[in-house]
């Protein structure tokens, strides 16, 4: 059994990752100890926690590496300012020379798998890494890039020692449901494709829809959970199953307030990127703001499992005791609410055309507000409906109804707390003008 | 940092990862295959001595009858406790008395719209497994993945995990179908639906519990 591999692998680069951290960044100088006083996985838990906020605060300082960066990444931006990220060109040489050995050490195939990978515009000029696939590449933020990606799809290519036809489709979620939407407005066969595998990465999809990308595309989809900021990731077991993390990135649940580590719940996952994979500004205990339940505790030999939840800014959770109590947690809702067809959805590709498929990459317009007013928990989710809600009353009764009951129904505890008279959930019903669209990060 | 060292732990660590999602997701095969078996058992037709007399289907029958008032354990097993109740119920419904729960009886007690939600989404159901069951037959047969056994396995896990799916979905429609009868939202609803929400955990709980006893004499 190798599993104690991860933890020794872990603990050797964590040691030196404060090592590197120390000797070379101002901002770490201040916050960690000495390396010779570190006791690496064990002292884990003595490091501070490291804020988006403080990233964007101490950039300058937390650099390790003051040199010219080889790429610059930045986050999507999504939930505040972008986030400036940098990459050294020996830290770009070492991914591409450690991950090169490896592939080389598990052996190429025979026949190497296409793959065509959806561009996204937003992070930035991306890391290089080896891979066994050869990767072709698209755009889909208009017309004329969708039917690129459509005809590379549809060609035989003629690729010594590579597939004919490209088996593999990855991207973010945006960029996949948006070549998918497009596609089926456009009559093209997807379930006739030779694809068989949906890879997703970089932000949270709802199981329903990782469903419904399997079953449109007649394919395996698989979902990757990584961040811009942090190098390694981890993998989801099926859709809807739980988390498991890359030997090369250190996981923690942690309570959301206390920064306590936690073994059990709902809490917030922090990751750290370790040196070498990370040099010129490595992320040591980010706080990726993403609250997850621990599925096997990090103590297991299998190590941490996780199932994501929400995102801690857009949900409401009690946290002012030792368990974190979720009343309202932004994963469920939005799958919830993607599946109500009132909701008022704006596109975001509105190039590749107007048809109805398109709504399926757009955003739903609802806001959740939380107020606590005499010990009493105020809960209202506003509902951007595409109709005025004067016109359709009786429809809107329903549609709050349906709401309120898989609200309370996937929140056990909101739903006690109904019933005992400390919490109260309104769902209003407004025109989509009124609400702004929601952003699922 | 001695690089060859780190390069050897990495791979042992890959390879156990890896371990860990093919054990999770066979362990989630499992269950999950537990729990198609009592999502077909809950729509059992008969219920009683000539019929399913223990399970899921008998569960779901106890915690119907105990909704209405009736006097009964939910344990999942069909004792003179459940067909008292039961007699009851059918004599009240001016049903035959027979202490069995057939088609009519169930559907009294679940009510039509909940038969056909049920029939609706157990096709759904059947539907998403068979197209599932194709893609990894599909990832198998394609056999030019160096993962084709953990894809396979991870294909058959989803397609395990969307009969999972559609159990929840069935409890969520049976709420939802409840809110629909309400009165429009308000305090008092608001209530009523965090009482019917508990209802539901309990009926999950159940389900829960059904398929953890149903995974244990197969193990």
């Amino acid at each position: 059994m190798s599993a104690p591999a991860a933890a020794q692998l872990r603990d050797i680069l964590l040691r030196d990752t404060v090592r590197w951290c120390v000797a070379n960044s101002s901002f770490y100088r201040k916050r960690f100890p000495a390396p010779e006083d570190f006791g690496g996985l064990d002292d884990l838990s003595t490091l501070p926690v490291l804020l988006r906020q403080d990233v964007i605060d101490h950039q300058a300082d937390l650099l390790c590496d003051p040199s010219l960066p080889a790429a610059v990444q930045h986050t999507t931006g999504t939930t505040g300012a972008f986030l400036e990220l940098y990459r050294s060109p020996a830290e770009q040489a070492f991914i591409w020379e450690f991950f090169g050995a490896q592939l080389q050490a598990a052996g190429m195939p025979s026949v190497r798998p296409l793959h065509l990978n959806l561009v996204n515009a937003y992070h930035g000029s991306l890391t290089a890494m080896p891979t066994s696939a050869y990767v072709l590449s698209a755009g889909v933020y208009d017309r004329a890039q969708a039917v690129q990606a459509r005809g590379l799809l549809e060609r035989a290519h003629e690729l010594p020692g590579v597939e004919s036809r490209v088996s593999v489709l990855t991207g973010t979620e945006r960029m996949v449901k948006a070549l998918t939407a497009y596609l089926l407005e456009d009559g093209f066969d997807l379930a006739g494709s030779p694809i068989r595998t949906v890879v997703l990465f970089g932000g949270h999809v709802t199981p329903a829809h990782k469903l419904l990308l399997g079953r449109l595309w007649g394919a395996y989809v698989r979902d990757v959970y990584s961040l811009t900021e942090v190098v390694g990731g981890a993998t989801e077991c099926g859709i809807g199953g739980p988390w498991v993390f890359d030997p090369h990135v250190i996981p923690e649940v942690v309570h959301p307030r206390t920064f306590e580590p936690i073994d059990e719940g709902i809490g917030v996952l922090l990751l750290t990127g370790l040196y070498p994979f990370m040099q010129q500004m490595p992320l040591v205990r980010y706080c990726t703001n993403d609250l997850v339940e621990v599925v096997v505790p990090a103590e297991h030999p299998d190590g941490l499992q996780v199932r994501y939840v929400g995102r801690t800014p857009r949900s409401v959770i009690d946290d002012s005791g030792e368990t974190v109590k979720p009343l309202l947690l932004s994963g469920p809702l939005y799958e919830i609410l993607q599946g109500i067809p009132d909701i008022a959805i704006t596109p975001r590709f509105p190039d590749l055309g107007s048809g109805p498929a398109l709504e399926l990459t757009g955003d739903h317009h609802f806001a959740v507000q939380h107020e606590s007013c005499e010990g009493v928990d105020e809960l209202t989710v506003r509902l951007g409906l595409r109709y005025a809600p004067w016109l359709f009353e009786h429809r809107v009764a329903a549609v709050q109804a349906e709401v309120s009951g898989r609200v309370l129904a996937a929140h056990p505890e909101l739903a006690r707390r109904v019933v005992a008279g400390t919490a109260r959930l309104r769902v209003d019903a407004v025109s989509a003008t009124d609400v702004a669209p929601y952003d699922s990060k | 940092m001695d690089l060859a060292e780190v390069s050897v732990l990495y791979r042992q660590a890959l390879e156990a990862k890896d371990e860990v999602v093919r054990s999770t997701l066979a362990q989630a095969v499992a269950e999950a295959g537990a729990a198609r078996l009592a999502l077909e058992a809950t729509h059992a037709e008969v219920i009683g001595s000539s019929g399913v007399t223990q399970g899921a289907a008998v569960r779901r029958l106890q915690l119907q009858l105990a909704e209405r008032g009736a006097n009964v354990r939910v344990d999942g097993e069909f004792g003179p406790e459940t067909e008292a109740a039961v007699t009851e119920f059918q004599r009240a419904a001016g049903l035959k008395a027979d202490g069995v729960a057939g088609p009519h009886t169930l559907a009294r007690l679940g009510g039509v719209g909940h038969d056909e939600v049920g029939a609706a989404l157990a096709t759904k159901a059947h539907a998403e497994l068979a197209s599932f069951a194709e893609f990894s037959s599909r990832a198998v047969s394609a056999g030019d993945l160096a993962s084709a056994e953990p894809l396979a396995a991870e294909a058959a896990a989803a397609e395990s995990l969307a009969a999972e799916a559609i159990a929840a979905e069935i409890l969520s429609a049976e709420a939802a179908e409840n809110q629909f009868s309400s009165e429009p939202i308000g305090a008092e609803a608001a209530i009523a639906e965090g009482a019917a929400a508990e209802g539901l955990a309990e009926t999950s709980e159940a389900l829960e519990a059904f398929v953890a006893e149903s995974v244990q004499p197969r193990g």
